[in-house]
């Protein structure tokens, strides 16, 4: 069930180093990742238990963009964009968002030929109808998806 | 034709019958006072003055006058468009969100069973985060005990052993949000219990061991406390 959230840097975070002689020690930090990964799990679980109760999951989402302020730890790409920034609450599509494809707005239509013919991806929560808009680009990948691949 | 007639005369009988004598008499003073209405029903405007000239001084000109008037209705807007419009797309203001319920749990609704794998998850974190068979027997516990005024506490199974109010001694439940002042507990009646950390004990166990938290130590927002360094104190009171 233990998924690791990666930090902002791009290689993924180990939870614990070895020493020399085998005896483990903590990275700094190591903490509070421990504590964004345990709720964004719990959150799930909460949402399948209780789903008439949404309310529930924005618990853990606020406590999760609290903590990672408070300590300054950056959450993963995957995670951040499943937390709605409007009530906080995990995003599932299908069941706590309605996605949709839209063609790109007038405003931001570049001039070139390939800018028109872009697309979104909009998601909008169910609970406060707080939309997120992700540009559709085929060859596009994030820089700390790149870095992951390249190490 | 004769049999049709009659049977219209039973259906008739049957389901027409004649009206009470009270509402015949009102009905027929009532046309009385009116005025026989067969008379000037050409327009309806002529049967309103009419209607009006025994009630009111004005002559027939002002009467006209006054129902040729155009009285522009309210604009009365649909619910849609009554609804405050946001503009900003991301952020809620504090209004909506009470409105929303994000700062309130339902009080029934949430069952202690449905809340078991969160249970199971919450352990599960604890063994991983404490490291418990090295740290307990351990001579330097300050490390473990760090780690617990830093760990989260969502999902933990709580039991209130002392307090100064006695009515949430003995109160057991899993946790399902922990705010600055509160502990805010799903018990195994299925309901919700607000407990406050202030004056209160709790307890609660992983595997083998048993903990001890003191509400009153513990008066910090979830967020903020995993960034405070607790200071070792030679008492502790309740």
């Amino acid at each position: 069930m233990y998924f690791a959230a990666t930090n902002g840097g791009g290689a993924p975070y180990f939870i614990s180093k070895m020493n020399m002689s085998g005896k483990k020690t903590n990275t700094s930090g190591s903490d509070g990742f421990q504590r964004l990964n345990f709720l964004y799990q719990a959150s799930i679980v909460a949402l399948n238990a209780v789903p008439h109760c949404p309310q529930i999951t924005s618990v853990f989402g606020k406590n999760m963009i609290s903590i990672g302020k408070k300590l300054q730890l950056k959450l993963d790409h995957s995670v951040k964009r499943t937390i709605c920034k409007g009530c906080k609450v995990l995003l599932i599509p299908g069941k706590s968002v309605e996605v949709k494809i839209k063609p790109i707005p007038a405003s931001r239509k570049r001039k070139s030929r390939r800018g028109n013919q872009r697309k979104i991806q909009e998601w909008k929560c169910m609970l406060c109808s707080c939309v997120k808009q992700f540009v559709l680009n085929p060859g596009y990948s994030l820089w700390a998806e790149q870095n992951m691949d390249s190490t | 034709m004769a049999k049709k007639a009659s049977r219209k005369e039973l259906a008739e009988s049957i389901f027409y019958e004649p009206l009470p004598v009270d509402a015949r008499i009102t009905l027929e003073q009532q046309s009385h006072i009116l005025g026989s209405t067969t008379k000037n029903l050409n327009k309806d405007e002529n049967f309103l003055i009419e209607y009006m000239k025994p009630k009111t001084v004005a002559d027939t000109e002002e009467l006209t006058a006054q129902f040729k008037k155009n009285f522009p209705l309210k604009n009365n807007k649909t619910l849609k468009d009554n609804k405050s419009k946001r503009t900003k797309k991301k952020l809620l203001t504090s209004i909506e969100k009470r409105k929303l319920g994000l700062h309130k749990l339902p009080k029934t609704g949430i069952k202690y069973a449905s809340l078991a794998p969160l249970h199971q998850l919450w352990v599960e974190y604890m063994e991983n985060n404490l490291n418990l068979e090295i740290s307990a027997t351990g001579a330097n516990k300050d490390g473990l005990y760090q780690k617990i005024a830093k760990a989260d506490y969502h999902g933990c199974l709580l039991m209130v052993t002392r307090s100064k109010c006695p009515s949430y001694i003995g109160a057991k439940g899993i946790v399902v949000q922990e705010t600055k002042n509160t502990f805010q507990i799903i018990c195994e009646e299925d309901k919700l219990k607000i407990i406050p950390k202030r004056d209160s004990v709790f307890t609660f166990n992983i595997s083998r061991w048993t903990f001890t938290l003191f509400g009153n130590h513990m008066n910090i927002r979830p967020s903020e406390r995993a960034s405070r360094k607790f200071k070792s104190r030679p008492t502790i009171d309740l």
